[in-house]
């Protein structure tokens, strides 16, 4: 879907009730602004991402983009990603504002308030696709490993991050790179708690409004590999 | 290493977003980042700042400061409160990776903000783990009802307030280094309509 297709779906909203608030579409499930499906939504993610490798990034129009948005957002995709500071996601997917529901945070897993925010992503703006991307040599992933290894404690809370990651890395092949087996199990166990402690996520999924994808970003490469 | 030019202290790396911003709101970016840079980026991460910002897709937080890959970690909740795990994704960016500025970044129009004032005023509990973050919001939002102007821009302000002061109270990590000079935790305010970002005392 095209940045223009978009700014006319967003204008065609513009009589909505989206300019007061997004919570009353949220309380009421009232009208909410055409997506397009989950296919077309990670389709539009990944010739982003292939622009962004091949340095051809657009430059948006970002002030008239801004006014554009500044009465209503209708994001097309929610992206659960790393904090790392090299996976700047609109970057890397090469997407203008108001396109992603972004929520980060060490180790893209989801806490319950991670998950309130994705829910409310879903419920407000029906937005069609789930993104979980990990990321090659996630230091909370490299922190969880080394901690199964050899019982390394980081300091503060940040042993919190590590402890939400171990089962997923305890799970993981212990053979062959298992920072990057690590990695991919974490999207995949953090893709099915999405599903299994979210009745929102849930009926959305068995609706068929939403779909849920799991991928990859390599940080030398800057590609996206999609796992699931 | 092959990082860029990094702000030497934390006033530095608040002139440097704030440079980035009035870049944004100018429509005058600049260039994205060569790939070549970027692969440097694979051996390591040098931000200079964590940004404690929402989820809310008109604040992507690299495109409003105008930063480059590897300049911001980057914590996102809807409604850019503390949550558990995102103190500790700041205590990493701190201890780890020595960012030396923590910005907490609300925004106007926050529709998690909204839904507090509307839980609290109308008794509205809403589906799913979405209270949750409406509930995290309520103390700040029962504040902001007691000031005087508008009670919905009062809650947002007093949400980043209280963010910036539960990121220091909760955590030994960050009001130590905050007590060495090392860290400094501002709150801010970015507007939707003028793309500014504004700091809050």
């Amino acid at each position: 879907m095209s940045v223009d297709r978009r700014s006319f779906l967003l204008r065609a909203g513009a009589g909505l009730a989206l300019a007061g608030s997004p919570v009353e579409s949220l309380a009421a499930s009232g009208p909410t602004l055409p997506q397009p499906s989950a296919h077309e939504a990670l389709a539009t993610l990944l010739a982003g991402n292939a622009r962004f490798l091949a340095d051809k990034a657009t430059c948006p129009p970002l002030t008239a983009r801004r006014l554009e948005l500044a009465n209503g957002q209708n994001p097309f995709a929610i992206v659960v990603s790393c904090s790392d500071s090299r996976v700047p996601v609109e970057t890397v997917f090469d997407q203008p504002p108001g396109s992603i529901f972004g929520v980060r945070v060490a180790g893209n897993f989801v806490d319950t308030h991670g998950l309130g925010s994705i829910e409310y992503s879903v419920a407000s703006f029906k937005s069609p696709l789930i993104l979980v991307l990990g990321h090659s040599a996630c230091g909370a992933v490299k922190a969880t490993v080394q901690f199964l290894k050899d019982g390394t404690k980081q300091p503060g809370d940040i042993q919190s991050l590590i402890d939400a990651i171990a089962p997923s890395a305890r799970a993981a092949d212990h053979n062959g790179d298992w920072v990057a087996n690590a990695t991919a199990r974490n999207v995949h166990d953090t893709i099915a708690a999405l599903a299994s402690r979210s009745s929102i996520v849930a009926s959305a999924l068995k609706a068929g409004e939403l779909a849920i994808a799991g991928g990859v970003y390599d940080l030398h490469s800057g590609k996206v590999t999609v796992i699931t | 290493m092959p990082f860029r030019n990094r702000p030497a202290t934390p006033d530095e790396a608040l002139a440097r977003l704030l440079e980035g911003n009035r870049r944004f709101v100018d429509g005058a970016p600049r260039a994205p980042v060569p790939s070549a840079e970027r692969i440097e980026l694979a051996s390591g991460q040098n931000p200079f700042a964590v940004v404690l910002g929402c989820s809310d897709s008109r604040v992507p937080i690299e495109t409003i400061f105008d930063q480059q890959p590897g300049d911001l970690f980057v914590v996102r909740i809807a409604g850019n409160f503390v949550s558990d795990d995102g103190l500790a994704s700041i205590e990493y960016a701190i201890a780890v990776l020595s960012c030396e500025l923590v910005v907490v970044l609300g925004h106007t129009a926050c529709g998690a903000v909204q839904a507090a004032l509307q839980s609290i005023e109308d008794g509205t509990r809403f589906q799913g783990h979405i209270q949750r973050l409406a509930d995290a919001i309520a103390p700040a939002a029962n504040r902001a009802r007691t000031l005087d102007g508008d009670w919905y821009d009062n809650a947002i302000i007093e949400n980043v307030r209280d963010s910036a002061s539960s990121t220091l109270g909760r955590s030994d990590i960050v009001s130590a280094a905050v007590k060495g000079g090392l860290v400094r935790v501002v709150g801010a305010r970015y507007d939707l309509r003028s793309g500014q970002v504004h700091l809050v005392e």
